[in-house]
């Protein structure tokens, strides 16, 4: 017996895809093994790490909590949306570099888009802010000392750096 | 002139792929739709006979290839892994088969082998395979094993699986003639390393070639390498063990081979095709390995003044199942212990006990965090007895800086003498004092206590056993574009090697940091290696790099003298073009030296032209001169006679809620001296990633395994690894360089030094903070609450 | 590889006897067997379409009857090779008159090779089982309800004494007369696998 297959149309970084996926297909498995975007990672496929952290429609999700079928008309920006469009750093990429935000970079997918959407929505956040914002987000490299001081300089190169990239 | 690399907080070149989503880890490796993917049918009891194993229901899933047991392997492959470091005392050493054979002796021990299309199907297959166990009752606990009422293994009498002693003399004796004697009991929890990513390993087997490549997650490339070809009855030089980038090891990728990283590859030549493993967050909660948990007995002797003047310790060492690792893990607590002190007499002897579970492999630390929180807490404990400084009390048995070389009288882990070679422990523990503000803590806490606020101040000093040999090596190659290639063989879990080793060959060769790319971990670059744990990267390969950049530069300098028709004293490189100092005019870049290096006959470009048979040379001399090698290359390895000793104190001040008994970090100071820096900005990382683990060793994490081996929080939900918000905000730290006279560039390690001290300075800041006895880590909030009504009067 | 097992056929031992001995018989009631040709007495040229999970494909070999005892044993040697991999395999056949009909009982040694070889010890013995239980309760069907009939021998015109080739029964169009045929022979505890299997399986 094979598994009944949809038809499911994803929008993810700006481009679309036709998949057919079983049901049980979960988004971070889409993304990885059917789109072959690997930046997103899966640390324990029970929502808790934040390593597969994506946003979908804006919004941080953790697709590994779910179903690729359930994305369908949904906007999903991973990891490998989040650079410019000449292929420079974004300013949360940027932040992280500067200030060694990450070791060993798997669970640093998670944080940037996070951090992405989390600065989009507050582009001025206090101290207390910005380790507010990281705080559903696990590493075990960093000890989160650096992370703090990356989303505070890419919140410095937000405000200097313009959206539109001009 | 250029400014060297050395010491300088380069950004890493890392990140540029990490950022993007680029890097490749194991799961990155082989997607296709063509990759088979296996999963691994686990016991679900601790201890078990296997009486049959039904696979039938798994005829009607569709896409499944294979479903592997015990039978199914044969000559090495059905025989135990591997022991990796025997010793003598391993008297009654036990490792697992790749796959079960009659008896599971751990809940999440692999017992069948599926293969199929996707992990789901194969996942599928695991759930309709029905195994009948016998169940046995297990052991669980070093108190059981102790009181051994049942035996894990058999053949094991007693579930020790070895005993050890070492010492400097009869300590007890010393003791008894001491004016004031001590006795303290303390049990250290089990924890583990929890990496972000799990292992995995891919394999693929080209029939065209008769070669195997593996990836796997691993912490040594060389050592999978070697017992892949031995299990599979290949030749070593059929085989190619390629390191992807790695999520994190801290300790358990050290161990090898798990078995699904000889299952993948044999299932890759069985059925022709590229097999993927990949384990998830569950599995390597019960399939990896633990470490930390001891249960210790302290009995010292000492003057007045807190001078140690015999120290007696005996431990119990719980290992898990199987010790597949040797007794690494308790002979360093044992010889680590001793941290930056010098007793008259000290005797140190413990037992490694089988469980019923996981089993025990080195985590970040390795056994010092258990060695350090014995000896400061006997610290403190004298301390408190006579009254006097905690501070002081240490100082008193520092060993002094005219005093090294120090000979502990002891075998250290690497098997050769436990000896200091430099340190300055005065220097340091006058940095912390200052650091954290140790003299005028008693006023502070005065002042909190006046308004009802429990604070508490703890103090813990270690000295950490860095590089250890036997070696490491390193291959260094400039290319005909001027671009430097360098392949070292360890490997990397996020150090920053590649960034590190750059800085390194850019300042020995004077060639730009964007030219060098350096390479980690692949066999095929790098055969000859040991690999990555025991804080050893920076000294051994960095070591190693630079000396084979050393040769490679002689070679350039000869090179070059000979076409520029200078003296090889008289030439620098600089930004990769070698010139005559005092005359840019006469310059010849890195790029044309390697042309010339390598005498051809037929140009493949512009540039090789120069190189060809009637361009260059003399004829009376044969084109490569005798003694010497076609290219541009320098390869060289590191063995040193002994380890480096790095050491660090760390400090800090927590405050307790009255009445909830939470425990907030208010301030957290960390003194360390890992000799002379070649990043400060990546060993600073590495010390906030250590303290981390600390804090979390000592507040949060345990493994709660319950009376029948089921280990009950095998998840993120309920083994608490640490968010931001339980590390402290702000961590300060301050340096202290006694480069090592080991190494060429003075270097110690630092991976491993922010989780050493933790669970002694929590214990020491908390007791400090409730004058209640801490002898158990870690402790929560409600262990403190009922601590607190056990010693209410 | 040993696979051992028995199964009872609700028919008398004669009757048994004799439907094992012919090929008619055999080719309708071998799984999965597409054609038969005789190359001797009690020897045969097979071709095989089987599958042992994902592995499916069509083998290529021979079946010979050997060491016959009336009634009472035969040994069966089998051999084939095909993509998925080679089987060699000798079983020992024997048959006793028990309460309800006869019980033929099979002790085979068996050595595969390949891609087949590869799937595992116990996934081999499990098909090895639901094959031969689906072969004796077509085997039973056979007796009780006679198949539709194999197509006639077909003659080659040039030598006398040709092999006689026997193609598999023209199957019903629907699978469910075949599955009716099964369905005949009660009592088999593996009939519900078998059944099962068949409606789900691709051949």
């Amino acid at each position: 017996m094979s598994e009944e297959l949809h038809d499911v149309r994803l929008r993810v970084n700006g481009a679309s895809y036709d998949l057919r996926v079983p049901a049980r297909r979960l988004l971070s498995d889409a993304l990885r093994h059917d789109l072959g975007l690997t930046g997103t990672h899966v640390g324990c496929e029970h929502g808790v790490c934040g390593a597969c952290t994506v946003l979908l429609d804006g919004a941080p999700v953790r697709a590994c909590l779910m179903l690729a079928v359930s994305a369908q008309d949904q906007e999903v920006t991973t990891v490998e949306g989040l650079g410019n469009a000449d292929g420079s750093l974004s300013n949360v990429q940027q932040g992280f570099a500067e200030c060694h935000g990450l070791q060993c970079g798997f669970c640093t997918p998670g944080f940037l888009t996070t951090i992405t959407a989390g600065l989009r929505d507050n582009p001025t956040p206090t101290h207390e802010e910005c380790r507010d914002m990281i705080a559903g987000n696990l590493c075990r490299c960093t000890g989160y000392q650096n992370i703090v001081k990356a989303v505070e300089r890419a919140a410095e190169l937000g405000l200097e750096t313009p959206e539109d990239g001009s | 002139m250029t400014t060297k690399l050395m010491g300088q907080g380069v950004q890493r070149v890392e990140d540029q792929r990490f950022l993007r989503g680029q890097g490749r880890y194991v799961d990155d490796v082989a997607v296709d739709p063509a990759t088979l993917h296996a999963a691994v049918l686990r016991s679900p009891h601790a201890h078990a006979r296997i009486v049959d194993i039904d696979v039938d229901a798994v005829l009607d899933l569709e896409g499944v290839h294979a479903v592997w047991t015990h039978e199914d392997l044969t000559g090495p492959m059905a025989e135990p892994l591997p022991l990796l470091i025997p010793h003598p005392a391993l008297t009654h050493g036990r490792t697992q088969y790749a796959l079960a054979r009659d008896e599971v002796n751990y809940a999440g021990e692999a017992v069948a082998f599926v293969v199929a299309d996707d992990r789901y199907l194969a996942e599928d297959a695991l759930d309709r395979i029905r195994v009948t166990y016998d169940v046995l009752a297990p052991v669980v606990g070093i108190d059981a094993a102790r009181a051994a009422d049942r035996l894990v293994h058999d053949d094991v009498p007693g579930n020790v699986g070895a005993r050890m002693e070492q010492g400097t003399g009869d300590a007890q004796a010393a003791i008894a003639k001491a004016p004031h004697r001590l006795e303290l009991d303390l049990t250290v929890e089990r924890s583990a390393c929890t990496p972000l990513e799990g292992r995995g390993t891919v394999a693929r087997w080209d029939p065209d070639s008769n070669r195997m490549q593996v990836w796997t997650s691993t912490q040594s490339s060389t050592g999978v390498r070697a017992v892949v070809a031995v299990k599979l009855g290949l030749d070593l030089g059929q085989v190619d063990v390629i390191t992807p980038d790695v999520g994190g090891g801290f300790g358990v990728k050290i161990n090898h081979p798990w078995p699904e990283e000889l299952l993948v590859p044999l299932a890759a030549r069985t059925l022709g095709r590229t097999v993927k493993f990949t384990e998830d967050r569950r599995e390597h909660f019960v399939s990896s390995a633990h470490e930390r948990g001891q249960v210790q007995h302290i009995e010292v002797g000492f003057d007045d003044d807190g001078r140690l003047l015999g120290l007696d310790v005996e431990f119990w060492h719980d290992h898990g199942a199987y010790t597949p690792y040797g007794l690494i893990v308790p002979i360093i607590t044992s010889t680590q212990l001793l941290g930056p002190y010098k007793p008259e007499v000290y005797r140190v002897v413990f037992e490694s006990l089988y469980t019923n579970t996981v089993m025990v492999t080195p985590y970040r630390g390795a056994g010092r965090p258990q060695g350090c929180f014995a000896m400061e807490r006997t610290m403190d404990a004298i301390a408190a007895y006579l009254g006097k400084d905690r501070a002081e009390v240490r100082a008193t048995n520092f060993i002094q800086p005219d005093e090294f070389p120090y000979d502990q009288g002891l075998i250290f882990q690497d098997g050769r003498e436990l000896e200091y070679d430099s340190g300055d422990y005065p220097a340091s523990l006058e940095k912390i004092k200052a650091l954290v503000g140790w003299d005028d803590f008693p006023a502070f806490q005065k002042e909190m206590a006046a308004v009802g606020r429990k604070v508490g101040i703890g103090l813990a000093c270690y000295v950490e056993g860095t590089g250890v040999g036997p070696y490491e090596g390193a291959h260094v190659h400039i290319e005909t574009t001027g671009k430097v290639k360098v392949a070292t063989g360890l490997t990397t879990q996020g150090q920053g090697h590649a960034t590190v080793f750059a800085q390194l060959v850019a300042d020995e060769l004077g060639v730009r940091f964007e030219d060098v790319e350096v390479v980690t971990g692949d066999t095929r670059r790098m055969p000859y290696a040991v690999g990555t744990f025991a804080s050893r990267a920076a000294v051994m390969s960095g070591s190693a790099i630079h000396l084979a950049a050393r040769r490679a530069k002689e070679k350039v300098l000869k090179i070059a003298a000979d076409a520029l028709e200078a003296a090889e004293e008289d030439l620098q490189i600089v930004d990769g073009v070698v010139s005559v100092k005092g005359s840019p005019g006469t310059a010849l870049d890195l790029g044309t030296v390697s042309v010339l290096s390598n005498p051809l006959r037929y140009a493949f470009d512009e540039a090789s032209k120069a190189a060809t048979q009637f361009s260059v040379g003399d004829p009376g001399k044969p084109p490569v001169p005798e003694d010497e090698e076609p290219g541009l290359e320098g390869r060289d390895f590191y063995s040193p006679e002994r380890a480096t000793f790095a050491s660090g104190m760390h400090a800090v001040i927590v405050e307790t809620d009255p009445d909830t008994a939470e425990i907030t970090i208010l301030k957290y100071a960390v003194v360390h001296d890992c000799g002379r820096l070649i990043n400060p900005m990546i060993v600073e990382g590495q010390i906030h990633g250590g303290v981390a683990q600390g804090v979390a060793g000592a507040l949060y994490e345990r493994m709660a395994y319950d009376e029948n081996g089921q280990l009950q929080n095998a998840s993120f939900m309920d083994f608490l690894m640490p968010y931001v918000t339980e590390v402290p905000d702000g961590i300060d730290i301050d340096h202290l360089e006694t480069p090592s006279p080991l190494n060429p560039l003075g270097i110690k390690g630092a991976g491993e030094a922010g989780v050493i001290p933790s669970a002694a300075v929590f214990a020491a800041a908390i007791e400090d903070a409730e004058r209640i006895p801490i002898t158990a880590m870690p402790i929560s909030p409600s262990e403190l609450f009922h601590l607190r009504q056990e010693h209410t009067p | 590889m040993k696979i051992q097992g028995s199964n009872v056929i609700a028919a008398p031992v004669g009757e048994v006897w004799t439907a094992l001995l012919d090929p008619q018989v055999l080719v309708a009631t071998i799984p999965g067997c597409e054609r038969l040709a005789a190359t001797g007495e009690h020897a045969y040229d097979m071709t095989v379409t089987a599958g042992v999970a994902a592995i499916k494909g069509t083998y290529a070999g021979t079946c010979a009857l050997a060491d016959l005892v009336e009634r009472e044993s035969l040994t069966m040697r089998l051999s084939g090779a095909g993509a998925p991999g080679t089987v060699e395999a000798s079983v020992a056949v024997t048959f006793a008159e028990v309460d309800g009909g006869t019980e033929v009982s099979y002790d085979a040694d068996a050595t595969v090779g390949g891609m087949v070889g590869g799937v595992g010890q116990r996934m081999l013995t499990s098909v090895s089982k639901r094959m031969a239980g689906e072969f004796f309760a077509n085997v039973a069907a056979a007796i009780a309800a006679p198949a539709p009939a194999a197509s006639a021998p077909v003659p080659t015109p040039s030598a006398p004494g040709a092999a006689q080739v026997f193609g598999a029964p023209v199957r019903a169009s629907s699978p469910d007369d075949f599955l009716r045929g099964i369905a005949v022979g009660a009592g088999l505890v593996l009939l519900g696998v078998v059944a099962g299997s068949l409606v789900g399986r691709r051949r």
